[in-house]
């Protein structure tokens, strides 16, 4: 009998944990990160539409929250979303996809949005979710940052058997800053590499400083802290010394779209464009 | 279990398993303009409407839709009441094989739903989630601009979609140039017009006096197509009818040591399993060519042993797609992994791993050192040319493997009629030489075949093959019932054919003067693992390097060598793109190492009116060649026009770069290129044409449109000659029982061959018709009568209609059928040519280009329609594009396909476009359908060279390799 064999549609998050941890199922949203294949691996599915809870968006102070079942597309459309959030977003996958691609699928189906997961990252995210992990089979709650949990996916095969719940991204301040740049064959093709990086300037020093690249390591996401940037003035001095940082503390893979020598090289080219671009906002204010 | 769902504002209730996508259900339940492009949706052909936002259906569990609101392109307008979208598609010529023109209206109309004053950018971003192989995005684009307009109630003026009439060189140089449009920026929001501009036609002003030839006319198909119609192999449900599915090799090279299929034949609905056990070894050519078929045959249906990633391994019949395929992973299969080689070089030394060490191949040149053919031919004398040469360049160049990536798969349908007769539905280029080819592997004779091509959705060469075709009958043979046979996204790049990969080598001479006196092409062609197209691609490929430029000592030297990579096979442009994008190049460095003017470089050497084709007769397609002289050539005002539009002196040389950016540097290229109309002395096509009771007539062609309008046209060669509107023309097509034969749709000929047995045939019943009409209703001598606007015409002024003169001959007096057939073929092939320009900005930090902006100025005779005409060009230049810059089929070291899906192989969106710009310039071509010649191949020819020289303007590094990726642009100009 073909797969999967059963379908729930549960109304509560406590009824839909209950069913998603069970070896074999999954829980979508939407569903197209994990519907592309010809023979579906999963007994059942629970399809977690109804659960209000989960489709909920808020915006205060202090965080941004994005609820877990929402479209990237209504992502996009929401008006407290950050710029560049929505750019990481828009350039590479098109409407449709976006459509069809929950926040939480976006974080575990085995496409790997990476400027969108570059961007959640420097923006400091964490994820809430639900579920087991990896080989265990216990449920467990969790939040934690977007490499840790994109990371630990990736190196366990895309095995999640939860749900994520929402995004929370600390609300930007005035003082804090942010740019992207990446390397794609095309306008619109998926990235090779890109990085993206948050810089939060006090007095005229850098408080804090971080980059997040996609295709510099072996892992989805690689979050770097730039340490020669912080407690000095964000000059074309420091951004060099942060883009030959980021260069040495690449480590990418080989494959048919750039060697690790060329992304080695990209890795800093880039985090310099992106930090520019945040010298070029912080000029503007 | 039930699903209550509303669709097209209809409440129904389905019962659904739970495994069953959306897609599957929709079509299911008659929902026909709902398309399979791929697994993961990325090719948007499923699109649908789910609650206002477009999703893929694909992707989408049936029991997902429980409760929710679905709307498909049936629900937004039918063929009789069609909706302004769909107008717009049909006027704007939007439409090409339609295969994914639903998805586009339907991402359109939920834009406008949200907007109605789109801007083109928003435009664009709406429609990139459906992917087009055909259009370039320039006329659907359009037609949404102008649907918003009409939904907004705006006077929208009859649709203009060229530029007509402008007057012809040399008064075109001192005019007002009509092209002067800013470089950059979008339009705004309320124009009908978009970025791309309207195919500009230079025509010789005699062509305003024809009916319809030259004349913009509608796709006879597009109203079907546009109101998604069920038109497709697919779109057709039999009572009954099984699923097939393939196993797969995941080796390069392996002998098959043991198969057991006993589990999967014991699988609940399964009800066939075949491996080589169980079919007859019949060795064949796969590749679609005229009998006899080119040499190796070098493939059985199914084999004992495998030769790439992706080849043959068992076929299973079962109820269901998912059983089918859940069956494939119970075959258990024993494989002696072979060593495997995948460089051509490396394959012909010694001591490499032999592919076809089976006996019974035939016609293999050196089976040992894999070399398929080995090609030496020439013309002129070598000794005295060279002798002449004062310098002598040669250049070494790549180029790579690419898919033709048709968003409809390889599809097909078999099933026994009432006869007893083997009925094969199939998207075939070549459904005559399916007929014949698969006769003898199936063990029938061709007289209880019939092979029916719907519409297809897109070919571009890869359905120029009998591909599955013996495989799904093997299957109705095996069970006697219907079955259906489709391939997967993966199998599309693992399974199906592509472009051959060529090592090139160009050595030229040339005196102090610049003329070109001596030119060796030496090539090393990589057909993958079986022969198909493999001889004929190379030749043409030696062809086209060697005849532009014409020099009066030419030789070809060529090894055709198996490897272990999928097979290539024909691919819209047939060695072509490969060739001219190292000759071009290979040009242009010459012109830079002599430090002349690159285009009086070109234009010093490239051939002219009148001038013979110097290897006509030594390189013909398969075999020698005739001879052929140049009849016409606008090269030179393709040129001209071209470097004026792109305001070459203004740029070229000029170093330039992006302001604020010096490392985007900005860079303008250009290449020449030529083509031919159809194989001379090969190719050949016929029609019938009939007169019904009403005065139309019905068409009948062998000829394949596949999605290129070649219907349209051979209505209005039939129109033209016989007086009548095109849609009084009824055209049937490509039916072996019931059409008359044609070669199919290849080598650029169905205009000129197929067009020319239509207008033989329309001409023989339009002096029947006047025969009857003088002889019984006027009493006069045919000479006095003329036929238009459906009447018969007497130069006194009496006229009958057609309606009058066919119920006349058909029931009154000297009763007949008022019919003819023709067949044309022609030992002349006339070049089309063309000048393609390119503009590209270079990031020189990273390697990566951006293509601002292709503009090809084409001579393709008389653009018979020059709407469908200009959507060739603008498609095809889409596709050169991707050529040459992202697309590529790469393997790791095992020779395991990386890029198997539409987001690793990535094809060029509506949103990433650069600006597409075409211009015709016309010839009339005495020996062409009222002076046509080709257009459907040339526009791939040009693209890669004019990258690889804008690159080279914007960085002054030439780079021998495609494609232009980030990395091997950033590597040139490391000086790696």
């Amino acid at each position: 009998m073909s797969k999967p064999k059963q379908y729930f549609r549960p109304s509560t998050l406590e009824e839909a944990l209950e069913l998603a941890i069970k070896p074999g199922y999954i829980a979508i949203a939407r569903g197209a990160p994990f519907l592309g294949e010809v023979l579906l691996p999963y007994d059942a599915v629970v399809d977690l539409q109804d659960i209000a809870e989960l489709s909920t968006k808020i915006h205060d102070e202090e965080n941004i929250y994005l609820g877990g079942n929402l479209s990237l597309q209504s992502v996009i459309t929401w008006e407290h979303t950050p710029e560049l959030l929505k750019a990481s977003i828009t350039r590479s996958i098109p409407l449709n996809l976006r459509n069809g691609t929950s926040v939480g699928e976006s974080l575990t189906g085995r496409y790997i949005m990476t400027e969108w997961i570059a961007m959640l990252t420097a923006m400091g995210a964490m994820i809430e979710h639900a579920g087991s992990l990896g080989d265990e089979t216990q449920l467990n709650f969790w939040e934690q940052s977007v490499p840790e949990f994109v990371n630990y996916l990736h190196a366990h095969g895309h095995h999640y058997q939860g749900v994520v719940k929402g995004v929370r991204i600390p609300a930007p301040t005035s003082s804090s800053h942010f740019g992207a740049a990446h390397i794609a064959r095309t306008p619109g093709d998926v990235a090779i590499i890109n990085a993206a990086v948050r810089v939060q300037i006090e007095g005229n020093l850098v408080a804090h400083a971080t980059a997040a690249l996609c295709g510099a390591s072996q892992e989805v996401v690689l979050p770097l802290e730039l340490s020669p940037l912080i407690g000095a003035p964000l000059t074309k001095e420091a951004i060099a010394a942060a883009s030959n940082f980021a260069e040495e503390n690449s480590q990418p893979i080989s494959d048919y779209k750039g060697s690790a020598t060329y992304r080695r090289a990209m890795a800093g080219v880039l985090v310099r464009r992106a930090l520019n671009m945040c010298v070029e906002k912080i000029n503007q204010t | 279990m039930e699903i209550d769902v509303t669709i097209n504002g209809e409440e129904k209730t389905w019962r659904v398993e739970p495994h069953e996508r959306l897609l599957r259900v929709l079509r299911r339940e008659g929902y026909f303009s709902v398309k399979f492009g791929d697994e993961q949706g990325i090719s948007g052909a499923s699109a649908i409407l789910l609650d206002g936002e477009v999703v893929n259906a694909q992707t989408i569990l049936a029991v997902q839709a429980h409760n929710h609101s679905i709307i498909t392109l049936e629900g937004i307008g039918t063929s009789r009441n069609l909706h302004p979208l769909q107008r717009a598609f049909i006027e704007t010529g939007a439409i090409q094989s339609g295969y994914n023109t639903p998805a586009q209206i339907l991402a359109a109309y939920a834009l406008l739903q949200q907007n109605p004053n789109p801007t083109e950018a928003e435009v664009r971003e709406a429609l990139a989630g459906v992917l087009d192989r055909e259009t370039g995005y320039v006329k659907p684009v359009q037609a949404v601009l102008r649907a918003a307009a009409m939904l907004r109630g705006e006077d929208v003026p009859p649709y203009e979609p060229l530029q007509r009439a402008i007057p012809a060189p040399p008064e075109l140089f001192g005019s007002p140039w009509p092209l002067d449009t800013p470089d950059e920026g979008d339009v705004p929001s309320g124009h009908v017009t978009t970025r791309t501009i309207p195919a500009v036609v230079v025509a010789p002003p005699e062509l305003e006096k024809r009916r319809t030839i030259g004349k913009p006319e509608p796709k006879v198909d597009a109203v079907k197509l546009a109101a998604g119609k069920a038109v497709y192999a697919d779109d057709f449900e039999m009572r009954g009818m099984l699923h097939a599915a393939m196993l797969t090799s995941p080796y390069a090279h392996a002998r098959i040591k043991h198969i057991d299929t006993s589990k999967a034949k014991a699988l609940p609905g399964v009800q066939a399993v075949l491996t080589y056990k169980d079919v007859p070894r019949v060795m064949y050519a796969s590749g679609g060519q005229s009998y006899p078929n080119p040499h190796p045959y070098d493939q059985v249906s199914l084999d004992n042993k495998v030769r790439h990633v992706g080849d043959r391994v068992a076929i299973v019949a079962a109820e269901t797609p998912e059983i089918a395929h859940e069956a494939l992973k119970l075959i258990e299969v024993e494989y002696e992994i072979l060593p495997a080689v995948f460089d051509p070089v490396e394959a012909m030394q010694d001591g490499a791993p032999i592919i076809h060490d089976e006996p019974e191949a035939i016609g293999i040149h050196d089976a040992e050192h894999n070399i398929v053919h080995h090609i030496d031919a020439s013309a002129g004398d070598a000794e005295a040319q060279w002798a002449k040469a004062d310098y002598v360049f040669e250049h070494e160049f790549r180029t790579h493997q690419v898919q033709q990536a048709s968003i409809e798969p390889h599809i097909c349908l078999t099933w026994w009629d009432e006869d007893d007769r083997l009925v094969i539905r199939t998207s075939t280029q070549v459904p005559f030489h399916v007929r014949r080819m698969v006769a003898p592997l199936i063990n029938l004779p061709v007289k209880r075949i019939r092979v029916v091509k719907p519409r297809i959705g897109g070919g571009f060469g890869g359905k120029q093959e009998m591909l599955i075709e013996d495989l799904c009958a093997h299957l109705t043979i095996a069970t006697g019932r219907p079955v259906r046979f489709e391939y997967t996204r993966e199998q599309e790049f693992t399974s199906a054919r592509s472009r051959h990969p060529q090592v090139q080598r160009f050595k030229t001479g040339v005196t102090k003067d610049g003329e070109i006196v001596a030119s060796e092409f030496h090539l090393i062609g990589n057909t993958g693992a079986y022969g198909t197209h493999g001889l004929t691609v190379q030749m043409v490929a030696g062809f086209r390097a060697l005849t532009t430029y014409n020099a009066p000592y030419s030789r070809f030297v060529c090894d055709v060598v198996y490897t272990n990579i999928p097979t290539p096979g024909a691919y819209r442009g047939y060695g072509a793109p490969q060739a001219l994008f190292g000759l071009e190049t290979h040009i242009e460095m010459i012109a830079h190492e002599m430090g002349m003017d690159v285009v009086e470089f070109k234009r010093k050497n490239w051939i002219k009116v009148g001038e013979p084709l110097v290897m006509a007769v030594a390189l013909g397609e398969g075999k020698e060649g005739v001879p052929q002289v140049v009849t016409t050539s606008a090269l030179e005002e393709c040129v001209n026009i071209g470097m004026r539009a792109v305001r070459w002196d203004e740029k070229r040389g000029k170093k330039r770069h992006v302001h604020g950016k010096p490392h985007l540097r900005k860079g303008i290229g250009m290449a020449v290129c030529m083509h031919g109309s159809g194989i001379a002395g090969l190719d050949m096509g016929a029609a019938s044409i009939k007169l019904n009771d009403d005065g139309s007539f019905n068409l009948h062609v062998g000829a394949t449109d596949l999605g290129t309008g070649a219907d349209t046209v051979l209505a209005q060669i039939a129109a033209e000659t016989l007086g009548v509107p095109v849609n009084d023309i009824i055209v049937y097509a490509a039916d072996t029982d019931h059409t008359p034969f044609d070669t199919g749709a290849y080598a650029s000929s169905t205009t000129y061959i197929s067009g020319g047995a239509v207008l033989k045939a329309a001409e023989k019943v339009r002096a029947m018709i006047l025969d009857h009409a003088a002889q019984h209703l006027f009493e006069c001598s045919p000479d006095e009568l003329e036929i238009d606007e459906g009447h018969v015409i007497h130069r006194d002024g009496r006229r009958f209609s057609l309606e009058q003169v066919a119920l006349h001959s058909l029931h009154q007096f000297d009763q007949k059928q008022i019919m003819a057939s023709a067949s044309h073929m022609s030992m002349e092939s006339p070049p089309p040519f063309a000048a393609q320009f390119a503009e590209v900005i270079v990031d020189t930090e990273t390697g990566q280009v951006t293509v601002e902006r292709l503009l090809m100025t084409v001579d393709c005779g008389i653009a018979l329609n020059p709407i469908t005409a200009a959507g060739q060009v603008e498609g095809g230049m889409t596709q050169a594009l991707g050529y040459a810059h992202c697309e590529e089929m790469a393997y790791d070291a095992e020779g395991r396909p990386l890029a198997k899906d539409f987001g690793e192989y990535h094809i060029y969106r509506a949103d990433e476009m650069p600006k597409l710009e075409v211009i015709f310039v016309e010839t009339y071509e005495p020996s062409g359908p009222y002076g046509a010649k080709a257009v459907a191949e040339i526009p791939k020819d040009g693209v890669a060279p004019a990258l690889a020289s804008a690159i080279y303007d914007a960085t002054g590094v030439m780079i021998p390799e495609i494609p232009y990726t980030p990395e091997r642009v950033w590597r040139a100009l490391q000086g790696d």
